[in-house]
This record gives C-alpha cells, sequence and structure tokens, in this order.
C-alpha cells in the first residue's frame, strides 16, 4: 500500500492506494498518527480512489482515527470509493460516521474550504 | 455434493500472507466464471478468516494456516479455512457485530458480519484449544442461456 499526505490549512489529506488489509492497517496507521501527533491537524479527508482493497481491518483502523479526532470534534470525509470499498463502508454503517464523497471539492465544501 | 476440482494450501500464520491467500482462492475461483463483483466479495471473506486465523487463532505467534477450496457441481465454492489455535470461547459473542475479542488491537469486530454478508454460508467449528475451521459456500451466478449478457 502506498500513501501520500498533503495539507490544505488545517485539513489533512490522506491518498491510500494498493490493498488495506490487517497487513497493511499500520501502514495507513503510522501516516496518520505521524500527522495527529504534530498537533495541526483539524480535520482529514481520506482520497482512497487508488484503494483497490479493503476489509474489516481497514474498519478497524479508520475507527481508531475518527476516535482520536472526535476528541476535537474534528470531521473525517471519504471520496473516490471503489464499488467493493463502498460496499463494506454502506453494509458496516461506516459512512454514519466517516461520510462519503463524489470527490475531493464536495469534501472541501463540507469543511466550509 | 459432487466436487469437480479441489485444492489445498498450507502457509504460516504471517500477515503477509493474507494478499497471497485471497489472491489464490480468487485465481481458483476464476473457473466459475464469477463476475469481478463475486470475485471481490470471495476475495474479501478469504481476508477476513484468514485475519482471524492469525490474530485469534495463533494470537500472532504464528502456525499453519490451512485453506482447502473446492468447485462443485452446482456452480458454486466452498472454502475452508482452518487453524489449530487456540479455538473460540464463545462462538455466539464472536459472530456478534461489532464485538471482538481484541480491542487493543483496534479490530472493528466486523469479521463474521462481512463473511456472512459476502457469501452464501458461513459455518464454525471450534474446540477451544484444538483450533477452529471456518467453512464458506457461495454459488456463482450462471450465464443466462443463449445470451452474453450476466445478470
Amino acid at each position: 500500500m502506498k500513501v501520500a499526505k498533503e495539507y490544505r490549512g488545517n485539513i489533512l489529506i490522506v491518498a491510500a492506494a494498493g490493498e488495506l488489509d490487517h497487513h497493511t492497517a499500520a501502514v495507513l496507521k503510522g501516516c496518520i498518527q505521524e500527522e495527529l501527533g504534530k498537533g495541526m491537524v483539524r480535520h482529514i479527508v481520506l482520497d482512497f480512489s487508488g484503494l483497490s482493497f479493503m476489509d474489516s481491518s481497514g474498519l478497524g483502523v479508520l475507527l481508531g482515527r475518527y476516535k482520536e479526532l472526535a476528541k476535537w470534534q474534528g470531521n473525517m470525509l471519504v471520496f473516490g470509493l471503489q464499488p467493493l470499498v463502498e460496499k463494506l463502508f454502506l453494509m458496516t454503517g461506516l459512512n454514519k460516521l466517516i461520510p462519503v464523497h463524489a470527490n475531493l471539492d464536495a469534501c472541501l465544501k463540507v469543511l466550509g474550504v | 455434493m459432487e466436487v469437480n476440482n479441489y485444492f489445498t494450501i498450507s502457509f504460516p500464520a504471517n500477515s503477509r500472507n493474507e494478499s497471497f491467500a485471497r489472491v489464490v482462492v480468487a485465481a481458483f475461483a476464476a473457473q466459475l466464471d464469477p463476475t469481478l463483483e463475486e470475485l471481490n466479495e470471495i476475495k474479501t471473506a478469504v481476508s477476513e478468516a484468514v485475519t482471524n486465523a492469525i490474530i485469534h487463532g495463533y494470537r500472532d505467534r504464528g502456525g499453519q494456516v490451512v485453506i482447502t477450496c473446492s468447485l462443485r457441481q452446482d456452480n458454486s465454492l466452498e472454502v475452508i479455512v482452518k487453524d489449530t489455535g487456540v479455538g473460540i470461547d464463545n462462538l455466539e459473542q464472536a459472530r456478534e457485530p461489532l464485538y471482538t475479542s481484541r480491542p487493543d488491537l483496534e479490530r472493528s469486530g466486523m469479521g463474521f458480519t462481512v463473511m456472512e454478508e459476502f457469501m452464501d454460508s458461513v459455518s464454525i467449528q471450534t474446540q477451544p484449544g484444538q483450533g477452529t475451521s471456518v467453512t464458506m459456500t457461495k454459488k456463482i451466478s450462471a450465464w443466462e442461456q443463449g445470451g452474453n449478457e450476466k445478470n
């Protein structure tokens, strides 16, 4: 799995590409935790357009980061879901915590950018 | 049910083999001519069962995971994922959505729920101290007669 990050003000945008499972979950977790540790992240937007696979281990790592953000009422949004990943989001209700949007602009608009 | 083809593989309970396991089963299932969606569902269910064997069955301390996969005459796939780890004390609880025995590892507790959602049947045989065997089946949709389009 490959992870890239960038900032729009205090919004961290994380692009994850490849497969998110138990084995690769630590990569995504490590990347986000490193940024959270810097203390300048308010919200997180996930770009999953390059993510071809995800299982419930991915849900676990996303829920963990969601809880971190909730400490300061930060939001987590996601866009670019491929059909399998979207099915997992809807089936598990994860989309109620991490809303799914069509693209980055839609996510940024929700966050008032 | 008559079996048309099958394979068995055994590999170390290491997380780097999760991807290997789901790809092998998907490659084998391709003989049934599944849709991409069906293949992805099979891959996800296999990933859940193998991850369970590694994290819960063997508690991340290693062991062998054995997968037996059969193609049956009714165009269905049967996948058995077996470990000889610690077993499951309370199976009913383990199958509940959102329940996890390892909240410390940020597990979502959705593994069995995902397997049940993506496969037609999921049955679990477990014996504390002896191991767990998860048997999943999925019928692959048939090509429509006289046409080239799949449902």
